[in-house]
């Protein structure tokens, strides 16, 4: 009864917020009380408020979400006193109570820090250590944890070292704060504060290349102004927070060359404004999810080099702006949907090293602006369709490494723009041949590099 | 001139300039009036703390009145004058009680003081050490410890 740090109305809640670990530990030992000192703390919790003790605060209060944009009150100002004699009396009592109670208790194992100081105090004193000492500080004690898990501790401790309050001025963030490197690294609370603070009002961020470390925040489902999001190139992991898909103003998200996992979220479906989705270069699993034949906006989609398993969605077929399509070295199997003949706008289409097989859809035929085409290293089987021949804008056309056979389509070695056609390691008899043809026209290879989006 | 009388019926008297440094006794003796000659009772604060409070409201009963509260202003835990530095070289039971004491008698540059000087202590710290300092009971279990250490890794090795 004098654990001043305990001192929660919100005991319930206060366990939810313990990490999944612990939960998970929790339905280990079946239904009982989770442990005694936990629950001694939620009893001692009733028995102070009953008393009215209560100098700042409680967590009850402070567990309801901090509104976006209000700065954060710390009203952890001690008794007033007021006109009214028994104001006093009664604040006074009530303050008295804390001391009292530690005082009963002479115990000389009890900490002073622990047991006597109230709520707020610790939370000033923590607040002046730095973000990643304060969350160090978790494992102090149940107390501690407790105390430090609290949002408004979050709030107030990162305004010690950042003027989380002061809106940025530009919409646009592309420099990296210290303190922006450490959101991704920081405990939930803090990356909601920090969102909210201080992000809420970006429509760009692009963080390519920032060396950045640990998971992508789920608060980044509250920058709903968002138009760009680029954290390609670094050190990301864990999976896609599905919170994403509540910034339905993206217009780029560009996740790649990261080390992420899990599934690709099907609410990524909901960023109906999306013109480029990248994600390539993790290593997501899991199929891909058929919403994202939602992005009717879309007009370049890269998935390659992932670990993504299943059908191509047929509803892909819905990506009418779609320019580039580029889904190779995966997992994927099955057949490519005819659907994908809908995609009149496709540049650029790459879907080699899957486990794909049946045969190259005849409807291909419609994709009169495709440039590129790459779908070597499948099981591709059966005849290239006639088709492929007539697309007057084909470049170069990797087929190799299929059970493709003959005859090839007569015209397709007559195509005027034609620099490169691989067609090795199928059974087709005379590939090399064909191959050799196209490539004395071949001049410059290196534009193709440029060209790929 | 204030009297002031502490938990254990030891009393002050004071100057009015030392008095007002506590909010709350500012804000009493307005409440009360000046004629009012009955001392003021602080049954929070033993004598033995308030003397150490008093001698530090003395030290700087000079001193400027504070600017109002910069939201721009960082804080820090790294300006403290040496002499509130010696001040606070005290034992922890003292140095709690007198940031209790300066909590209940509303004294904001106290009140930032002890905890600015607890903060120091615990700055650069393993949290077994701050443990050991504070005499804290490691009340995980470990594998709950291990967990709420691994979620947070990436944040201990910035």
């Amino acid at each position: 009864m004098h654990n001043c740090l305990g001192q929660t109305r919100s005991g319930t809640r206060q366990h939810r917020r313990l990490s999944k670990g612990y939960a998970h530990q929790q339905s280990k030992h079946g239904p009982g009380p989770p442990s005694p000192s936990l629950f001694e703390v939620e009893v001692e919790v009733e028995v102070e408020v009953e008393r009215g003790c209560s100098t700042g605060p409680t967590f009850a209060q402070s567990y309801e979400p901090l509104p976006p944009h209000q700065p954060y009150n710390p009203g952890h100002l001690p008794v007033k006193a007021h006109n009214s004699p028994e104001t006093i009396c009664s604040a006074l009592n009530a303050f008295s109570f804390h001391c009292t109670a530690s005082n009963n208790n002479p115990n000389s194992g009890s900490s002073p820090l622990q047991h006597k100081l109230p709520t707020e105090i610790v939370h000033k004193i923590f607040a002046l250590l730095h973000p990643t000492e304060a969350t160090k500080c978790l494992r102090l004690s149940r107390a501690f944890y407790h105390c430090l898990s609290d949002p408004h501790f979050a709030a107030l401790n990162l305004s010690t070292y950042i003027n989380i309050h002061t809106k940025l001025t530009s919409p646009t963030l592309i420099s990296c704060h210290e303190f922006d490197r450490l959101w991704f690294k920081l405990p939930l609370t803090y990356q909601l504060v920090y969102a909210q603070h201080r992000l809420s009002q970006l429509t760009l961020i692009a963080w390519s290349k920032r060396h950045l470390r640990g998971a992508i925040p789920q608060p980044l489902g509250l920058l709903t102004n968002l138009v760009h999001l680029d954290l390609s190139c670094n050190s990301l992991r864990y999976s896609i927070p599905p919170e994403l898909g509540n910034c339905t103003r993206m217009e780029t998200l560009n996740l790649g060359a990261n080390e992420l996992t899990g599934e690709i979220p099907y609410q990524i479906g909901a960023l109906a404004s999306l013109k480029t989705l990248n994600i390539s270069g993790n290593h997501l699993r899991g199929c891909i999810p058929w919403s994202i034949g939602e992005l009717t906006q879309l007009t370049h989609l890269d998935l390659n080099s992932n670990c993504l398993t299943g059908l191509i969605p047929y509803q892909l077929g819905r990506l009418f702006h779609l320019e580039s399509l580029i889904l190779n070295t995966n997992l994927l199997s099955g057949w490519i949907p005819t659907e994908l003949a809908n995609l009149v706008n496709l540049v650029h289409l790459d879907i080699g090293s899957n486990l794909l097989s049946g045969p190259l859809p005849i409807s291909i035929a419609n994709l009169q602006n495709l440039r590129f085409i790459v779908a070597s290293n499948n099981q591709l089987s059966g005849l290239i369709p006639v088709g492929l021949s007539q697309l007057p804008n084909l470049e170069y056309v990797d087929l190799k490494a299929n059970l493709l056979c003959d005859p090839v389509p007569v015209g397709l070695q007559h195509l005027p723009n034609l620099a490169y056609l691989n067609l090795s390691d199928n059974y087709i008899v005379k590939a090399d041949v064909l191959m050799e043809r196209v490539e004395a026209t071949w001049e410059n290879e290196s534009f193709i590099e440029e060209d790929i989006v | 001139m204030v009297k002031i009388t502490s938990s254990d019926n030891q009393e002050f008297t004071i100057s009015k300039e030392i008095a007002n440094q506590s909010v709350l006794i500012k804000n009493m003796l307005e409440d009360v009036g000046e004629s009012d000659d009955q001392p003021i009772p602080l049954p929070n604060v033993s004598g033995a703390i308030l003397q150490k409070v008093i001698e530090y409201a003395t030290m700087h009963k000079d001193d400027p009145p504070p600017a109002p509260e910069d939201e721009t202003k960082l804080k820090t835990s790294e300006d403290i004058e040496e002499r509130d530095k010696e001040f606070m070289q005290l034992d922890q039971g003292t140095m709690f009680e007198i940031i209790l004491a300066a909590n209940y008698l509303d004294m904001k540059n106290l009140l930032d003081l002890g905890c600015k000087t607890v903060a120091n202590m615990i700055k650069g710290k393993s949290v077994e050490e701050v443990r050991k300092l504070f005499n804290i009971v490691n009340d995980f279990t470990p594998e709950e410890e291990e967990q709420i250490r691994k979620e947070n890794e990436w944040c201990e090795d910035r």
